[in-house]
């Protein structure tokens, strides 16, 4: 997969619309951010780009080297590079972290399946590497996981399936700054021609481990700037307030005007 | 002999079972053939035969009336239903087990059953001494070769195991019944004083199954977990109802029932505690639970508690659900199909009578057989 391309993309959910005409291109090799006030979309768009069903998209296309890919299903685009870290992953009682990844990347991998035997390595190498405990195979799915776990779960998948574009999706809430830093080495150590990530985010933090070469704001349910990581470290200074008066967008932001009667 | 059956014939009632219609199954009066074939293979460990461990295959020998042996007739009472009945008249083939007192086994005794393309009735009688520490695997299967596919089979097996004081038994049942086979299956357990009971049993039989499990805690400070795992596919119906009762005092027991309904097939899950006036202190809990995955088919988790003892403490729940689509959108985000995702859904919840079970070898055929049901390919479809 060579790039992403999100054209004029107008989403809603039961009805209401949360998109309304965003536009994007994730080139192989970069690093994308999204920033934005609560509610303006973020997470829709990560859902719409993945196609979890309960997103319609009403307008606009999603593109993956050209393709669109709004009739792909969600396994399908996972094969053909898509990942997403989530930001809340379920639990699978049952299954194991091992069996489940195991079967992950042999789902890209239908007529070559890794063994049991091989993949141990491979998984032994990422969890060490990840600082995560030895038992974390055999336990079930994200079972018993603490908030930070998960997330640092979802990085070993990363990890093992190795995906082109992998979309992280507020993998820093929750997080103190030593599983931040681990997070982090996961996703640099991807760095490569052949991916690329965007990362959504509230705060600058995470972007001082992880360095964008995009930063984007969303607002009102489109990207109204990008830049370089500056606009990052602009947004926790200033808020979002700045930003949207001097673009003269007409959008209540929250805690604003609260009625204290 | 078939006249005085016939003759006695009003005498027992069908076994209960609720929510299946044994009647129309027509497992009465079968006609069996006395040769009929029951291969019995079986392994015990050196360790168990020097111990004076005796297994005795009822289709070649006449039961062994050892002093003492109890489980002949004694637990599983003839009168206690009319398949029962019948199948104690005739059966053809089956197993006699004895674990003398105080046998302490590292290794499991493994007894396979595998019958032939005929109506069959089975007989299984296990006896564990006091003291005695063992794990016993067992498994029932018809034969798996396409010859005869479409002769139907009807049958029945009635087992009877007496735990004898502070003894500990691990029983591990398979049944894996094929897709001809219509049958009652009724195993009857008592456990005396101080007596422990790990019971697991795969429900894995492919066409018409009711699998009767009853546990009865006779003796003070007896106990016994009973779990069930079962698979139900397309057109099948299998039933499960698992029975404990309790009598003497200080008595606990857990009864913890897992299916999945994979297709338009049918899943029936009965759970039954009984508490008896003076089993004080009893402590009885239960547990049934059934995944859909299509809406075509019937599952259903029927729990019963029958409390005449007040100084006890009894719980109970039930649930029939959908998988959950939360975890399986999960599982398919990182590019499993569904019927994979699926797949690992089910493989958890029927691996769950794994848990704890140990390394041996043997122990392979309960995943094996687990795995084999859930990617069977239906090849007509």
């Amino acid at each position: 997969m060579n790039e992403l391309t999100i054209k004029n993309l107008h989403v809603s959910v039961h009805d209401k619309e949360i998109l309304t005409g965003v536009n994007l291109v994730i080139r192989s090799g970069e690093m994308h951010a999204i920033m934005g006030p609560n509610g303006t979309g973020k997470s829709t768009l990560s859902a719409a780009i993945m196609g979890d069903p309960n997103y319609q998209i009403t307008a606009g296309k999603i593109e993956i080297d050209g393709e669109d890919v709004t009739e792909l299903s969600v396994d399908e685009r996972a094969r053909s590079g898509l990942f997403q870290a989530m930001q809340y992953p379920s639990v699978v009682p049952g299954v194991t972290n091992f069996e489940f990844m195991k079967a992950a990347v042999n789902a890209r991998r239908p007529d070559k399946p890794v063994s049991s035997l091989q993949f141990m390595k491979q998984f032994e190498e990422k969890r060490a590497f990840l600082a995560m405990k030895e038992e974390v195979g055999h336990r079930y799915l994200n079972e018993g996981f603490s908030g930070g776990e998960k997330k640092r779960n979802e990085i070993l998948q990363m990890l093992l399936i190795q995906p082109n574009l992998a979309i992280l999706d507020e993998i820093d809430s929750g997080l103190d700054i030593d599983a931040l830093k681990v997070v982090a080495k996961g996703v640099n150590s991807m760095r490569s021609a052949h991916f690329s990530t965007l990362m959504i985010t509230h705060y600058q933090r995470l972007l001082d481990y992880i360095v964008p070469d995009q930063v984007h704001v969303m607002m009102g349910g489109q990207i109204v700037k990008s830049a370089g990581p500056d606009l990052a470290k602009r947004l926790e200074k200033e808020g979002y307030a700045g930003l949207r008066d001097e673009l003269g967008l007409d959008l209540s932001l929250t805690d604003e005007e609260e009625d204290w009667a | 002999m078939r006249d005085e059956m016939k003759e006695q014939k009003s005498r027992a009632p069908l076994p209960r079972f609720d929510k299946v219609n044994l009647k129309a199954w027509q497992l009465e009066d079968l006609d069996l053939n006395k040769t009929a074939q029951h291969f019995l293979k079986a392994v015990v460990p050196d360790e168990a035969t020097k111990a004076g461990v005796t297994l005795i295959d009822l289709a070649n020998q006449e039961k062994n009336t050892v002093p003492g042996f109890k489980a002949f007739g004694q637990v599983a009472k003839a009168n206690q239903d009319r398949l029962t009945e019948e199948n104690q008249a005739s059966y053809q083939g089956g197993y006699q087990l004895l674990v003398p007192a105080g046998v302490q086994l590292t290794k499991p005794i493994f007894v396979q059953q595998i019958l032939g393309h005929e109506n069959f009735a089975s007989r299984a009688a296990i006896h564990i001494g006091a003291g005695a520490k063992v794990t016993i695997l067992e498994k029932i299967e018809g034969p798996t070769d396409e010859t005869n596919l479409q002769k139907k089979v009807w049958g029945s097996l009635v087992e009877e195991l007496v735990i004898e004081r502070e003894a500990d038994v691990r029983l591990i049942t398979i049944d894996e019944l094929n897709k001809q086979t219509t049958a009652y299956l009724n195993r009857q357990i008592l456990l005396e004083e101080g007596a422990n009971l790990d019971w697991r049993l795969a429900g894995l039989s492919a066409h018409q199954v009711a699998s009767s499990q009853g546990v009865l805690l006779k003796g003070h400070g007896s106990q016994a977990k009973v779990q069930v795992v079962a698979l139900a596919r397309e057109k099948e119906q299998l039933g499960f109802q698992s029975q404990v009762n309790h009598v003497g005092r200080h008595t606990v027991a857990r009864i913890d029932q897992r299916g999945v309904n994979m297709e338009a097939g049918q899943l029936i899950f009965n759970g039954i505690g009984r508490i008896n006036l003076g089993a004080k202190e009893a402590d009885a809990d239960q547990k049934s639970s059934i995944m859909m995955l299509s809406e075509k088919g019937r599952g259903e988790a029927n729990p019963l508690l029958l409390i005449d003892e007040p100084d006890v403490t009894a719980g109970h729940a039930a649930s029939v659900g959908q998988i959950d689509q939360e975890q399986l959108a999960y599982l398919m985000s990182r590019g499993l199909r569904k019927e994979q995702a699926e797949q690992l859904v089910i493989r958890g919840v029927l691996n769950h009578i794994q848990t704890g079970i140990g390394q041996d070898e043997l122990l392979a055929f309960l995943e094996n057989s687990i795995e084999r049901k859930i990617t069977y390919y239906e090849p007509t479809r």
